[in-house]
């Protein structure tokens, strides 16, 4: 029985030794066989292998590329080293800033063979420990150049064959921008910490999402009890209505401050008038939230009122007064407009910046009448 | 030690191998068999008849070894009778939902735990987690017991494997054999020779000894993708690129194979655990270096029994290897019986997973594409 699909190699290999008349005797077959399958089968073995070297060959040429890419885009140095310490291989991208070594003659040197000897002895130390853990562990160092002290970032890596890979960043931007930002947050909190205003950040709940340290010497809660409740707590009761009604058109302001005035109740069970300006910085990314700079004003207010309530009186004592009364000739409304809210049994002074044909200052006492006529009294 | 083999061959029915033994005192017949020879209950009563005293132990197999020589579709018996040695065996079957761990920790209950000196099992090969299973049989057993054995095979064609101790052959069954008393000397190895190639990838996504991604990607268009024209041939052409996994940087990587493929849910399964989040990387064969595996795999067991000079040796070799090598499959075989001398008498199988320490020494482990040999002396 002729072999089926003979490999070419075989049959040419026949012909080449028996001749082109040659007919495999039958007694040859099953040997011929097994050598025409193993022909096919080292040929279909070929053919596999060569496939999978170059599938997984493009795999690693793109895995390759990516790594470049990466090596390229990032500002750091890499290091391959032994056990020892000796450094196989060095890489840096377009990227990588200088960092006062020279890359060239790297190779074959000690990466603790560094001339500053802290640093050459932190390395040494970090290189024994990744021996003993093969875990990754990360330094900081700084290297003094030409009086400017720069700072670097080492992250040493364990891989194969007890090697480890240390990648090296300049990390002076970023630590000079790390000082920068605690400076001005000290700055800042200096700021809010002694200010005579308080500093509320509300979301659009009226949560209070942030307090300044300032918040407890007005209402007596530090901001630490202040932070997670709803700012209506610290309002007083009466207010409620209002001060919802105003934050809530306050909150379709998003392009200015809005003012407002209110009364809180303070930890002692006092209250206090508040006074400032809110402004819509919900939308804000950093912010989020609707921020308050409120002030004390009780004691203003409280003059205010008390001033209102003086002139209320002395305006009904002009119009029903059946004392006695001095009158300096001025009209009651100029009276108002210079007043600056000298009170007490009657006396009502005027300003210095009173019409130049009038005196500088003005009194005019009332003398009330207490359950009978009132007494005059001179000024 | 006296041992008699047999071998049954379609052409030629049952013949002795190196000649007729005292075959009637044995203790213990093991049989080896291809799967649709063990679905005759004839054979297991002709060898129940020939051995009436002996317990019948064995499973189906992808390929029997008999002396030197591989052979599929046989019957392979190797009766022996033990000097010194007691033995103790026993089989259950698999839950209809098996935790592979329990499921080794009831089979070690299964027999008696006194003067155990090693243990031999043979595990279904198709629905048993091999690295869990070897997991709970060490948990059960006392410190000091060696592990050795396989998983059945069903050709290349991963459908159905079959495995007994004085029982009919059945499926979802796994058997013990423990051998009893210090008379007895075991050495045991496992070798792959297998080379990894291409880009280690990261197991993203896998459950037990399920396997779905790498590296992202369903793993089993991996498969297809470097299978090309073969991936029809899955699972059995995936053992063509066993895994080669590693947990921790520098760890020696264990090798799996596949058992099945689930087009639906686009998941493999491997014969032992794929850990998520270890490295995966593809291997791939070098004949040479799958010959010298298995010598050194040979070379090992020799070095474990000392002084001492096997009398029985039992190769479990993975049918990965066997798809491998061809027509070069009894090379490895070869390579054993000359690394341990003439005196030996070597049977074994082809299976879907090997049991075995890698050396003396270690822990038992399950492994894939290795060849595994255990010899036994009586002093």
């Amino acid at each position: 029985m002729p072999i089926k699909n003979m490999h070419r190699l075989l049959k040419r290999q026949i012909k080449r030794v028996f001749g082109e008349s040659f007919h495999i005797p039958a007694d040859w077959e099953g040997f011929i066989d097994l050598v025409n399958r193993a022909y096919h089968e080292s040929n279909m073995d070929r053919g596999m292998l060569e496939r999978s070297l170059e599938l997984s060959s493009q795999e690693l040429l793109q895995a390759n590329s990516e790594m470049r890419a990466i090596f390229e885009a990032v500002p750091d140095l890499f290091f391959r080293v032994d056990a020892s310490g000796k450094i196989l291989d060095c890489k840096a991208g377009s990227q990588t800033p200088d960092l006062f070594i020279s890359r060239s003659n790297m190779i074959g040197r000690k990466i603790d063979d560094i001339p500053v000897a802290s640093v050459a002895w932190t390395f040494r130390r970090t290189l024994e420990d990744i021996r003993k853990t093969r875990k990754p562990v990360s330094i900081e160092y700084s290297l003094k150049r030409r009086g400017v002290e720069y700072f670097y970032e080492a992250r040493w890596i364990p891989v194969e064959e007890d090697q480890t890979v240390i990648v090296i960043r300049n990390i002076t931007d970023r630590k000079d921008a790390v000082a920068a930002l605690k400076r001005s947050e000290e700055y800042y909190r200096e700021l809010t910490e002694n200010s005579s205003d308080v500093l509320f950040i509300v979301d659009q709940n009226g949560s209070i999402l942030y307090a300044s340290p300032s918040a407890e010497r007005f209402t007596g809660y530090p901001p630490e009890e202040l932070i997670g409740q709803n700012s209506l707590f610290l309002i007083a009761p009466e207010d409620h209505a209002r001060a919802l009604a105003d934050f809530r058109r306050a909150l379709k302001i998003t392009d200015a401050s809005v003012p407002n005035t209110f009364r809180i109740r303070h930890k002692n069970g006092s209250e206090i008038i508040m006074e400032g300006v809110g402004k819509n910085l919900l939308q804000h990314p950093v912010i989020a939230g609707f921020v308050m700079n409120v002030r004390d004003v009780t004691e203003h207010r409280r003059a205010e009122e008390a001033l209102r309530d003086s002139e209320k009186k002395i305006q009904a004592a002009d119009r029903k007064d059946d004392g006695y009364r001095l009158d300096l000739g001025y009209e009651p409304e100029d009276r108002l407009r210079y007043s600056v809210g000298l009170h007490g049994a009657g006396i009502h002074a005027g300003g210095a910046d009173a019409p130049d044909d009038r005196p500088a200052i003005y009194a005019g006492v009332v003398i009330r009448r207490h359950g009978g006529p009132g007494q005059r009294t001179g000024a | 030690m006296n041992i008699e083999q047999r071998l049954w061959t379609r052409e030629n029915g049952w013949s002795f191998q190196n000649g007729p033994a005292s075959g009637k005192d044995a203790q213990l017949v093991l049989v080896f068999a291809a799967t649709e020879a063990l679905k005759k209950a004839v054979f297991f009563k002709e060898l129940q008849k020939r051995y009436p005293g002996a317990h019948l132990f064995g499973c189906s197999t992808s390929g029997e070894i008999c002396g030197p020589r591989v052979y599929d579709d046989t019957v392979a018996a190797t009766a022996i009778h033990f000097e010194k040695t007691q033995i103790a065996g026993a089989q259950i079957l698999l839950d209809s939902n098996p935790d592979s761990f329990e499921t080794g920790r009831r089979l070690a209950q299964s027999i008696r735990h006194d003067g155990l000196r090693h243990v031999f099992v043979l595990s279904d090969g198709l629905n048993v987690n091999g690295s869990a299973l070897v997991n709970g049989l060490t948990d059960e057993f006392p410190a000091g017991v060696t592990i050795t054995g396989g998983l059945a095979g069903n050709g290349d064609r991963f459908e159905e494997t079959y495995v007994f101790w004085d029982d009919l052959p059945s499926r979802n069954t796994l058997a013990i054999l423990g051998l009893y008393g210090k008379s007895l000397e075991v050495g045991y190895g496992s070798m792959g020779g297998w080379d990894p190639f291409g880009p280690e990838r990261v197991i993203t996504k896998s459950k037990g000894n399920l396997l779905y991604e790498l590296d992202g990607k369903s793993a089993l268009d991996i498969y297809r993708t470097y299978l090309g024209e073969h991936a029809q041939g899955l699972p059995a052409t995936g053992l063509l690129f066993p895994l080669s996994i590693r947990t921790k940087s520098g760890e020696t990587g264990i090798v799996r194979t596949i058992l099945a493929v689930h087009e639906g849910e686009k998941s493999m399964t491997f014969a032992g655990d794929i850990p998520q989040g270890a490295y995966a990387r593809f291997m791939k064969a070098n004949l040479e270096r799958l010959i010298d595996g298995a010598c050194g795999a040979a070379d090992c067991c020799r070095q474990g029994l000392g002084a001492h000079s096997s009398e029985l040796a039992i190769l479990i070799s993975c049918v990965g290897r066997k798809l491998v090598l061809k027509q070069r499959t009894e090379e490895e075989v070869e390579a054993v019986c000359d690394a341990l001398g003439g005196r030996p008498r070597i049977t074994g199988f082809y299976s879907y997973g090997e049991i075995s320490p890698f050396m003396t020494g270690a822990p038992s482990a399950l492994h894939n594409q290795t060849m595994t040999v255990t010899i036994f002396c009586e002093r």
